[in-house]
Formats: structure tokens, C-alpha cells, sequence
């Protein structure tokens, strides 16, 4: 599964205004749902939440992959934003995190939101340098960069 | 490194640990409430006495157990013992390890103790010595089982005998029994999350996880045993006698068991109706020769008492019994156990001894998977709604090399999952992770492991 395929420069947001857990989640549902790529960004904002609360999503090294199902989406959806400051975000490893892939995928398709977190997972083993992201503030210059690896 | 260690208690287990560590070089305190026993340690060792019950705070604070590496609470009592290590968690002691009496406690409600007493690392020297008498008795090549998803399921490490068809056969072309699963090869120290294509070398061990119904097919088909085991005969009805009547029921053609009390003997032969219950002495020779103990493939010596043990199995071996197997409390005499040609024996006391100082040397790594801390994980995750692996099968998973799931735990059924099996919310999930892949593991299966309330 390739990481370009699932997402587009449009969703991807450098320097995401956010400071903590909640803000975070808040920024990202509140992009997709003014995108009108999901029906109400209030939904997506608890499921969101919710998934948090089973678990961190930072999954070390700077990285937070926070992710949802929805009911009523057409597709799967990766979006990607930046806080280059670095945020508390729990994470395994408790260091701070910087980079953060969103995805929200539709309820009915279990295995394509699960091997899309898969894909991000196995991208960013691949790509020792995946933290050259947090130095550009181009969406097409970072869309570009995801053809790697 | 120099470790501190606090060590309540200073029965066997007690004062062979304090002694071991010692001797390593750590600083070791014993707590111990009986004077004349603390007595022997001061005069034995080149460690520090502490009197008093371990679950007294005070005593505690005295033992400087908030500064302690690891508290291990070893005494004769279950009660004191979990108490104690509560308390010298709370106080700041890194980690404890605690010892309790029944093997039950152990292989179904581990995690409730481990979840309530903050204890670390949980064992039973009933069930460790029980695993190790139905070795003997089964030809087993267990080293070590672990119990999971409430004693539903075994982790069992291995060693491969020999010829077993696991150094013969890829494992895609091994017919494993239904409810059991190769997860890992040890060679050389170095854990092996295998793949179909690999196979086992002579000399590995395995890690197998299996239900609890398979183990003894799963252990035939990686030992080299013969294919039936006679009559065993089993000397003295305590409890660890129970706990192997209880294993050995479905799995021997024929079990004798010689009780001397008459109330526990008609106890047990009401709990196990398959076994012939004598009442009588085993120590006694006519009782042994009219009853033709001497026919019997296995014969344990489970009396609690080493000197009646001993007795029972000099005229069990005269009789011609061939395997001789006695458990055997008092350590220092095993020497002279051996000089008298019973090999096969059993001391609960050095074997919780060894598993301590495994868990010691690991790094403390209580899980039986790893050798070394950071090799592997065993993770117990149950499905909520929002988890991603909830609603898909195990072929869209498609878990790349480095992650197993071996078995799920659905309602009361185990199974180990193929392709076409999906995972369902409120299924209970056990995975083996190489620890390269835990992050990715914590993405697809987040959760906590499952505590006192179990699974949902």
C-alpha cells in the first residue's frame, strides 16, 4: 500500500497549531471535516479520543499515527500535520512527538484501515530520515517526500 | 553490577537465595520473624538480619527495602508474603517477587495477584515441581511453562529431542496438532520468531504455544518417548500429589496412588474415580510386593517426609520399578539421594531458587520467551471496538515476520487462528513480538494486558 495513494497535498498541514493530546486530535478534525471529507468533525474528534484512551498512538521516535473508523466515509483517508516543537503525547518511548499521521477510515473496511497503519508503520522503518519532514513547511515538497522508500 | 535485595524469610528458598546472591556480590538483607533461623543466616552468611514479619511496615523501613532492587518474598506464608510485597512496592522497592503454595494460583489467577500485590514475578514451588515429576514421569521435555489467558493456554519451551519431526520438516510441512503453534526457536542463546519455510535445528529448544487439551500430543511429537507409559504409582496424597493426579489423569493407562490417612485416601479415590486409592504405607514392603508395584513403569515418592520417601523408593527400585522418581525437600541431601542411584529427584526449593536467580540474571524478565530483556515480548491484548485489528481475518492482517498471533481466547474456546479466521471484539489475543516490531504491535493491538477484572 503506498502512503501518496491514500492521501493528497491538501491534507497534509505543517505546523499544526496544537500544544497537547486533545489539540491535536481537534486540529485534524476540524481540517477534515471543513475538507467535507467527513460529515461532522465532533464525531471524529471522540473516536479519535476514544482510540487514545486504549493506548497511546505515539509509537516512539517522535512519531503519533492517531486513527479511527467511521461510519458513513467513502475512503480511506491519511492526513499528516507537523508540530515541531513536539508535543506530550504519552507516547511508548515518552519522548515528545513531532509528526503525526491521521487516519480515518470507513467501518466497513476493517483490513484497509489496518494494513494503511501498517504501510505508515512499515514506511517509517524504512526511512531513517523521515524526520527531514519536520524541516519542510511545503504540503507538495512533503507529499513528494512520501514516494520514498 | 552491585544490586540491593531484600529477601523475607529464610527458610530453604530463603537462605539459598540470600547465599547465592551473596556470594555474587550484591547486598543482601534477609528479614526473617524466627529468631533461631535469622540466628543461622547471621552465623552463615555475610548478610544482613533483619527480625520481624516482612508485612510490618516498621520491619520494612528497617530493611531499607524503598532502596531494594528486587524484594523477594519467599516465607512459608501466601498471606504474608503478597502483603509484604505490596507494602515494599509502595515503599519504593523496584520490583518483588513473591512465592505462594497452591499451583492453581499460579496458572489461572497470576495476573489477579500480579494486578493487586504489584508483584512482579508470581511462582508456586508445587508447580514447578509438578511440571518437573511429570517430565520424568512422561519422558516431557519441558524446561519452562508459562500460563495464559487464565490457564486456558500453555506457553511451553521445549527441547527438541533427537529426530523430532521439527529437525526434519519445514514448519509449513509439520503437522502440528490443532490448538498448538510453533512461535520461537532458541539457538544459541538467539530467539527465532520463525516463518513456514523455517525448521528447527538439532539442539534448539522451541516455544510452543498450545491448549491446554494438546500438550501431551504436542510434546510426543517433539520428544522421543515411548508410546505408553504403564502404570505409575504415586506415594503419598498431598497436594502436589493432587496437582499431578490431575494432569496425569487423561494421559497414563493405569494410576495407583498409596495414602496412609484413610479420610484423605477416600478423598482422593471420590475426586478421581480412574485411580486405584490404597490405604496403606509405601514404605511397606509386603504392601508394595502383594500389590505388584514392582510391575509399574513410574513410581513417585510424594510423601512430604524425605525420609519416607527414601524408604518407599530403595524398595521400589529392589522391586524393580523403572523409573524412581522422589521429591526431595531437604536440598543439602540430594547428594546423598544420588550416591544411593535414585536420580530422578526433585527439590521445590532448588528449583524456585533457579527460577529467582533466572529472573535475576535476565534482567528481570519474568516471561519464559526472552533470554535476554529486549529479545521478544508476550502480549495479552483483548479487542475493543476501536482496536484495528477488531473485525479482520488473520490473512488480511498478514502479519509480517516478527509478530505471531498464537492463539485467541473467545468466550471459553481457544483456538490458534489461521488465514481465514477473523478477530472479533471481545476476543482475548496472545502475541509474540520480536521487540523491533512491539511499536507496531501497540498501533494494531492497543490495549492494556488484561488485570484483575480479566476480560470483558
Amino acid at each position: 500500500m503506498e502512503l501518496q495513494a491514500l492521501t493528497e497535498p491538501d491534507l497534509i498541514f505543517p505546523g499544526l497549531p496544537a500544544f497537547d493530546i486533545p489539540s491535536v486530535l481537534r486540529a485534524f478534525a476540524d481540517r477534515l471535516a471543513g475538507a467535507d471529507l467527513v460529515a461532522d468533525g465532533d464525531k471524529l474528534y471522540e473516536a479519535l479520543w476514544e482510540r487514545e484512551q486504549l493506548g497511546s498512538t505515539g509509537i516512539g521516535e517522535g512519531v503519533a499515527v492517531p486513527h479511527c473508523k467511521l461510519a458513513k466515509l467513502k475512503r480511506v483517508i491519511l492526513a499528516i500535520g507537523h508540530v515541531p516543537k513536539g508535543i506530550d503525547f504519552a507516547a511508548v518511548d515518552k519522548s515528545p512527538v513531532q509528526l503525526f499521521f491521521c487516519v480515518v477510515s470507513p467501518e466497513s473496511e476493517p483490513a484497509a484501515h489496518l494494513q494503511c497503519l501498517q504501510a505508515i508503520s512499515a514506511w517509517l522503518k524504512q526511512n531513517d530520515e523521515s524526520r527531514r519532514i519536520l524541516e519542510m513547511d511545503d504540503p507538495e515538497a512533503i507529499y513528494e517526500f512520501l514516494s520514498r522508500g | 553490577m552491585k544490586q540491593r535485595f531484600a529477601v523475607m524469610g529464610a527458610g530453604e528458598v530463603g537462605f539459598h537465595l540470600a547465599r547465592t546472591l551473596s556470594h555474587e556480590g550484591h547486598s543482601v538483607v534477609v528479614i526473617e520473624n524466627d529468631s533461631e533461623a535469622g540466628q543461622r543466616v547471621e552465623e552463615e552468611l555475610d548478610v544482613q538480619v533483619v527480625p520481624g514479619n516482612g508485612s510490618h511496615v516498621p520491619v520494612l523501613e528497617s530493611a531499607k527495602v524503598k532502596s531494594c532492587d528486587l524484594f523477594m518474598a519467599v516465607s512459608s506464608s501466601d498471606e504474608s508474603n503478597l502483603a509484604a510485597s505490596v507494602l515494599a512496592k509502595r515503599m519504593g522497592a523496584q520490583r518483588s517477587v513473591v512465592r505462594v503454595g497452591v499451583a492453581e494460583d499460579v496458572t489461572t489467577h497470576r495476573r489477579v495477584y500480579e494486578d493487586v500485590f504489584s508483584v512482579d514475578l508470581l511462582l508456586s514451588t508445587q508447580l514447578l515441581s509438578t511440571t518437573r515429576i511429570l517430565n520424568h514421569i512422561l519422558g516431557h521435555n519441558t524446561l519452562a511453562v508459562e500460563y495464559l489467558a487464565r490457564g486456558k493456554v500453555q506457553l511451553r519451551k521445549v527441547h527438541l529431542a533427537k529426530g523430532t519431526v521439527l529437525t526434519r520438516r519445514a514448519l509449513r510441512d509439520v503437522e502440528m496438532p490443532a490448538g498448538s503453534l510453533v512461535v520461537a526457536f532458541y539457538r544459541d542463546e538467539e530467539l527465532i520468531i520463525p516463518s513456514g519455510d523455517d525448521r528447527a535445528q538439532f539442539g534448539d529448544d522451541a516455544l510452543i504455544v498450545c491448549k491446554t487439551e494438546v500438550i501431551d500430543r504436542v510434546e510426543r511429537l517433539v520428544s522421543a518417548r515411548p508410546s505408553d507409559h504403564g502404570t505409575t504409582v504415586l506415594a503419598g496424597g498431598g497436594q502436589t500429589a493432587h496437582a499431578v493426579l490431575q494432569a496425569l489423569s487423561n494421559q497414563v493407562d493405569k494410576l495407583v496412588m498409596i495414602e496412609r490417612d484413610r479420610e484423605r485416601a477416600e478423598y482422593l479415590a471420590a475426586t478421581f474415580p480412574k485411580v486405584q486409592v490404597l490405604n496403606g504405607d509405601a514404605t511397606d514392603p509386603s504392601l508394595l510386593r502383594s500389590e505388584r508395584i514392582g510391575d509399574a513403569r513410574s513410581f513417585v515418592a510424594l510423601t512430604g517426609n524425605d525420609e519416607r520417601n527414601l524408604m518407599a523408593c530403595l524398595l521400589a527400585e529392589e522391586l524393580g520399578v523403572g523409573k524412581v522418581i522422589a521429591l526431595v525437600q531437604r536440598t543439602e541431601t540430594s547428594h546423598l539421594w544420588r550416591k544411593l542411584g535414585l536420580v530422578r529427584i526433585v527439590s521445590p526449593r532448588r528449583i524456585a531458587v533457579e527460577r529467582i536467580q533466572n529472573y535475576v540474571r535476565s534482567g528481570y524478565n519474568a516471561n519464559i520467551v526472552s533470554l535476554r530483556r529486549g529479545q521478544a515480548q508476550i502480549l495479552e491484548r483483548t479487542l475493543a471496538p476501536a482496536s484495528p485489528a477488531a473485525g479482520c481475518t488473520l490473512a488480511e492482517i498478514k502479519p509480517p515476520r516478527g509478530i505471531i498471533v498464537g492463539a485467541v481466547l473467545r468466550g471459553d474456546r481457544v483456538f490458534v487462528p489461521r488465514g481465514p479466521d477473523r478477530l472479533e471484539v471481545g476476543d482475548t489475543v496472545i502475541l509474540f513480538v520480536a521487540e523491533e516490531h512491539v511499536s507496531t504491535v501497540h498501533l494494531l493491538f492497543p490495549g492494556r494486558e488484561p488485570t484483575a477484572s480479566g476480560a470483558p
